[in-house]
């Protein structure tokens, strides 16, 4: 039997690579990702795990390591944060294009500059291209499981590519929550072993990784990755099918919360879906009939599935932690990808952005509240007059209050629920 | 098992590392090189190859001239990639994946770019982290996989196509960097410089480098005829004279412990090293002769300070 | 002249190849063309084939793609004539022009019974004679001028002058217009069989290339050592040529043969590999009894 246990979010994650207890992990502290490291090496000192551990002189090296590592047949992880993913930006690439299934917590922090420690996901949305699968966590039990399976996702032979587990950087990096922990002994026959057939270690077989491209392979090779790419969708959902019947928690591709007879949906990614359940429930004691959709896997993008899921509503507000500079409507890129996808699907109705928590930047409830008040006003106009909203930034037009909106909200809307 | 003498009759029955077909240019040192280096171990190796010439003339897929494993991540972190599969390597016979009696080498080639510069700071890592590996510079003494520009290699005076020779320039400025008293000053089991004009000394390194309780470290010149602007059949013998002005001493640093490994009889005028190669050959204009009367003062400083190091008489 | 021409040069890592598409560009551009002149990139090192372009028009050129059908292609260095895509795409009426002072028989033999438009210059020796280096895109500039009548000897006088007598001596300069005087006279010019109908002569593709899903994952190589199956060999301007009786099987050429390229069984030296010896000479260097001498490869060529 497992147990509940009261854990950091980063002590979590830390708790599940003890677990996995990879071949090799090598890391480089950077706030707000230390508790990983740091709790990571007290097991190891404890010899709780046998882990080989490479305290590397950079982030740059930590994921090189990992690339040899894995190359050599080893399960090997590496965690970091915001400057520290720029850092490894250049072998980001290389550890997707060479098919490594390297795995990666990722603690959502700003990038630089102005310095700031604070959450916001311009880290890892700038990474979205990169070639990794990018998974998105709510809470340390989210962080903890979504960690399990994300090996068992890179490893999977239709898939080798590596992965990204994002959870927010404070708000659950350094929240202790709840956790359920499994038993050691169940995560070790969840995850299995490791045993890839090509690797630098085969003597019988050498083999050359790595090797120069010109015109006439690169494009193939590319092509080949996204092949995995593709079938990493349906990979993704065999393993969550797998760890929920060994441990009863169920995750698919996003998550929906009383989105089935909502007028208006808010999609939005990791701790702020939790929040924004709490607008839900409070709207829904107005009456008004809002749904939330909390996308679990970024990349692979589930397009059409997300587009199913909110066919039925007459308008779509997204939020998001980050800005894609100079993109359209200097907007976010969660926006972008749902603009893109509701085209690509037949979906003509209003899709707002709301690009929130910059650099820590709080949200509550009753912003998430005037969000919504927002997206009833578009409902109702069947339009949108500011497409991106700059949420809770001096000097910006603030978004109106449910209150505002109540005094003229029509009869029929109200009756609802 | 005893190892195989380093006698070129028996070396010759070894199986070659890097097979012909390659694209390096017609006389090129570095092949030379990885031929001496790997031929002297006689345990399998896993070779971790740095960006550089080396690796774009050896790998163009689908084609690999290499007979053993290899990897090849990026420029500058060749050592960290080294010291990843020499983790899993050692995780891996801990787990039984591998069996235990398993024994490998792991070698590592990089240039000077990859490592004077670039690289320097993967490489001061993973010498402090004390893996086991053995690091081999490729010392051209510039980035030639671009196409000949400077690095910190770089001699003063060079001509290069960023230090090219100008009305006001006499070619690179400034003097080299000391790397092997760098990676020296780490502390590690083996430090050692060789050239593969001295096959057996550079060979003998080899052996005591990978015979070393921890990370070995080998700084080869690495003549390059296309940069170093001289006939591709001179490589040996511009090599050699490197070794005989003493602007590229053979020595090494075992434990902490400095020794020569070979003193020239006679140590001829830097000149002799210079005048083979077109980098230099502006400075044998009349308005030149001070830098040409500096260069030797410094080889000649260097060389005085390396002698009083390994304990011999100046 | 047609609206635009196109140009194919082959020649080898190090020979100015680059230079000579470019050079020929410029005074293009002095004569009132809108030019391009372009390398193809490649990892190719010093000796190995290369190939560069230049196009030229009497309006701009919009066309980024690479040249497939070239009305002219020029080789400077003969010892290319073998290789099977130098006529790749070569127009019906389109001109080989080759650096070479063999006769026109003989390079239309050696480059697969050649019928179309043949032009031959002895650049080399020109280069030698004249300005003393192995520079032979300085003639073969004089040559393309009569040849193509893109632009005149005056043109391309005034060009060279103009460009050189900034950064050399009056005695440079000079010399370099004579080379191109020379080139200009001594081209050879030996017209073939122009068949405006024809198709542009096309050569079969190697046939390695596999489909996406055919390549292994991740951009792995699992053949080791496969790189034997490229020859280097065409890479060779000169040749080793052993004299047995001096050989003493030191095996120091085997020792510092960057090319894996000679052939040891039993610790007695056998020969060389001639697939893959780029005839960079440092085994006749090192050949401490003199044993090995190297060989000009056209001689060689010529005498077979």
């Amino acid at each position: 039997m497992g147990r509940w246990m009261a854990l950091e979010g980063t002590e979590a994650v830390a708790y599940a690579m003890k677990q996995i207890a990879p071949d090799v992990v090598a890391a480089y502290p950077i706030t707000p990702q230390t508790g990983i490291v740091q709790t990571f090496a007290q097991f190891v000192a404890d010899g709780e795990v046998s882990t080989e551990f490479l305290q590397v002189e950079s982030e740059h090296s930590a994921l090189s390591a990992c690339v040899g590592a894995a190359a050599a047949g080893a399960r090997a992880m590496t965690a970091t944060s915001s400057q520290g993913l720029a850092l490894m930006w250049e072998i980001l690439y290389i550890a997707a294009a060479m098919r490594l299934p390297v795995v990666m917590p990722v603690v959502n922090r700003a990038l630089s500059a102005p310095i700031n420690i604070h959450c916001d996901h311009s880290d890892s949305m700038g990474a979205r291209d990169a070639g990794w699968i990018q998974i998105y966590s709510e809470n340390a039990q989210e962080a903890y499981d979504n960690t399990l399976q994300a090996v068992r996702i890179a490893e999977h032979p239709q898939v080798r590519l590596p992965v990204m587990v994002m959870m927010d950087g404070f708000i659950t990096s350094h929240a202790v929550e709840r956790v359920w922990i499994e038993e050691d002994d169940a995560v070790r026959a969840f995850v299995g072993t490791y045993q890839p057939a090509c690797t630098l270690l085969n003597l019988e077989r050498p083999l050359t990784f790595g090797a120069l491209d010109f015109y006439d392979y690169y494009f193939e090779h590319k092509r080949h990755q996204v092949e995995a790419m593709r079938r990493a969708k349906e990979a993704i959902l065999e393993v969550a099918e797998d760890f929920a019947r060994r441990f009863g928690r169920r995750y698919g591709l996003f998550e929906t919360y009383r989105l089935e007879d909502a007028e208006v949906a808010l999609v939005v990614l990791s701790s702020t879906a939790g929040t924004a359940r709490v607008a839900v429930d409070n709207l829904r004691r107005l009456g008004w009939r809002v749904g939330l959709l909390k996308p679990r896997v970024y990349r692979p993008f589930p397009d059409h599935e997300l587009i199913e899921a909110l066919r039925h509503v007459r308008a779509i507000g997204v939020m998001d932690r980050a800005i894609a500079f100079g993109a359209m409507e200097n907007g976010g890129p969660l926006w972008l990808d749902m603009l893109a996808a509701a085209y690509r699907h037949g979906l003509h109705i209003p899709i707002a952005n709301y690009v929130f928590g910059l650099g820590g930047r709080d949200i509550t409830p009753s912003e998430i509240e005037g969000i919504f008040t927002d997206l009833m006003q578009i409902a109702e106009r069947g339009m949108i007059t500011r497409p991106v909203t700059y949420v809770g930034v001096r000097g910006e037009a603030p978004l109106p209050t449910p209150a505002e909106w109540a005094l003229w909200l029509p009869e029929a809307t109200i009756a609802g629920d | 098992m005893a190892a195989t003498p380093l006698n070129l009759k028996v070396l010759s029955e070894k199986r070659t590392p890097l097979s012909g077909g390659h694209r390096l240019c017609a006389g090129c040192a570095e092949a030379i090189i990885v031929k001496q280096v790997l031929l002297a171990i006689d345990d399998p190796v896993v070779v971790i190859n740095g960006t550089g010439c080396l690796e774009v003339s050896t790998t163009i897929f689908p084609y690999t001239a290499w007979r053993v494993p290899w990897i090849h991540v990026a420029f500058e972190n060749t050592a960290a990639v080294a010291a990843g599969v020499e983790a899993a390597y050692r995780a891996l016979i801990r787990r039984r994946a591998i069996p235990e009696d398993r024994r490998v080498v792991f070698v590592a080639f990089a240039g000077d770019g990859g490592t004077y510069d670039i690289g320097l700071q993967a490489l001061s890592g993973a010498l402090e982290r004390g893996h086991k590996f053995l690091y081999v510079c490729l010392d051209n003494e510039g980035y030639m996989n671009t196409g000949i520009q400077r690095s910190s290699a770089t001699p003063r005076g060079a001509w290069t196509t960023t230090t090219p020779v100008g009305a006001v320039m006499p070619g690179k400025p400034q003097w080299r960097k000391d790397l092997t008293g760098i990676i020296a000053a780490h502390r590690i089991p083996y430090v050692a410089q060789a050239a593969p004009s001295h096959w057996k000394d550079l060979m003998s390194k080899v052996r005591k480098a990978v015979a070393a309780d921890g990370p070995a470290f080998l700084n080869v010149l690495a003549d390059c005829n296309r940069g170093w602007r001289h006939d591709p059949a001179l490589t040996l013998e511009v090599t050699r004279m490197a070794v005989e002005t003493c602007y590229w001493p053979l020595f090494e640093v075992e434990n902490g412990v400095w020794r020569l490994s070979y003193r020239p009889r006679r140590k001829l005028p830097i000149t002799e090293y210079l005048k083979l190669q077109g980098r230099f050959a502006h400075l044998f204009q009349p308005e030149y002769q001070n830098l040409v009367a500096e260069i030797q003062a410094e080889v000649d400083r260097r060389w005085e300070e390396l002698l009083r190091r390994c304990g011999e008489h100046v | 002249m047609q609206e635009m021409i196109e140009i194919r040069w082959h020649g080898r890592g190090g020979q100015g190849v680059v230079t000579a598409a470019r050079l020929l560009a410029e005074a293009a551009m002095e004569a009132g063309y809108f030019i391009q002149a372009f390398p193809d990139y490649g990892p190719e090192r010093s000796g190995a084939p290369i190939r560069a372009y230049t196009r030229l028009s009497r309006s701009p050129i919009s066309l980024h793609s690479p040249v497939k059908a070239p009305d002219l292609v020029i080789v400077l260095d003969e010892t290319l004539l073998g290789d099977p895509s130098l006529l790749e795409g070569l127009k019906p009426d389109g001109w080989l022009i080759v650096n070479s002072a063999l006769p026109p028989e003989f390079v239309r033999r050696r480059v697969g019974g050649y019928k179309g438009h043949l032009a031959l210059l002895d650049a080399t020796r020109i280069a030698l004679e004249v300005l003393r280096r192995n520079l032979p895109n300085t003639p073969l500039l004089g040559a393309l001028a009569r040849l193509t009548g893109l632009f005149s000897l005056e043109d391309l006088t005034r060009h060279i002058r103009h460009h050189l007598a900034a950064k050399f001596g009056e005695d440079v300069v000079r010399a370099n217009l004579e080379a191109v005087r020379r080139g200009f006279e001594e081209v050879r010019i030996d017209p073939g069989q122009a068949s405006p109908g024809e198709r542009p002569i096309e050569v079969p593709s190697g046939g390695m290339a596999l489909p996406w899903f055919e390549l292994p994952r991740g951009g792995l190589i699992l053949d080791a050592g496969n790189a034997i199956a490229y020859r280097t060999g065409d890479w060779r301007t000169f040749r080793p040529v052993v004299e047995m009786e001096k050989c003493t099987h030191c095996l120091y050429c085997w020792l510092y043969c960057p090319d894996d390229a000679i052939r040891v069984a039993g610790g007695q030296f056998l020969g060389f590999d001639e697939a893959h010896c780029k005839g960079c000479g440092i085994c006749a260097a090192v050949c401490p009894p003199k044993a090995i001498i190297m060989v000009e490869e056209s001689r060689v060529v010529a005498a077979v």
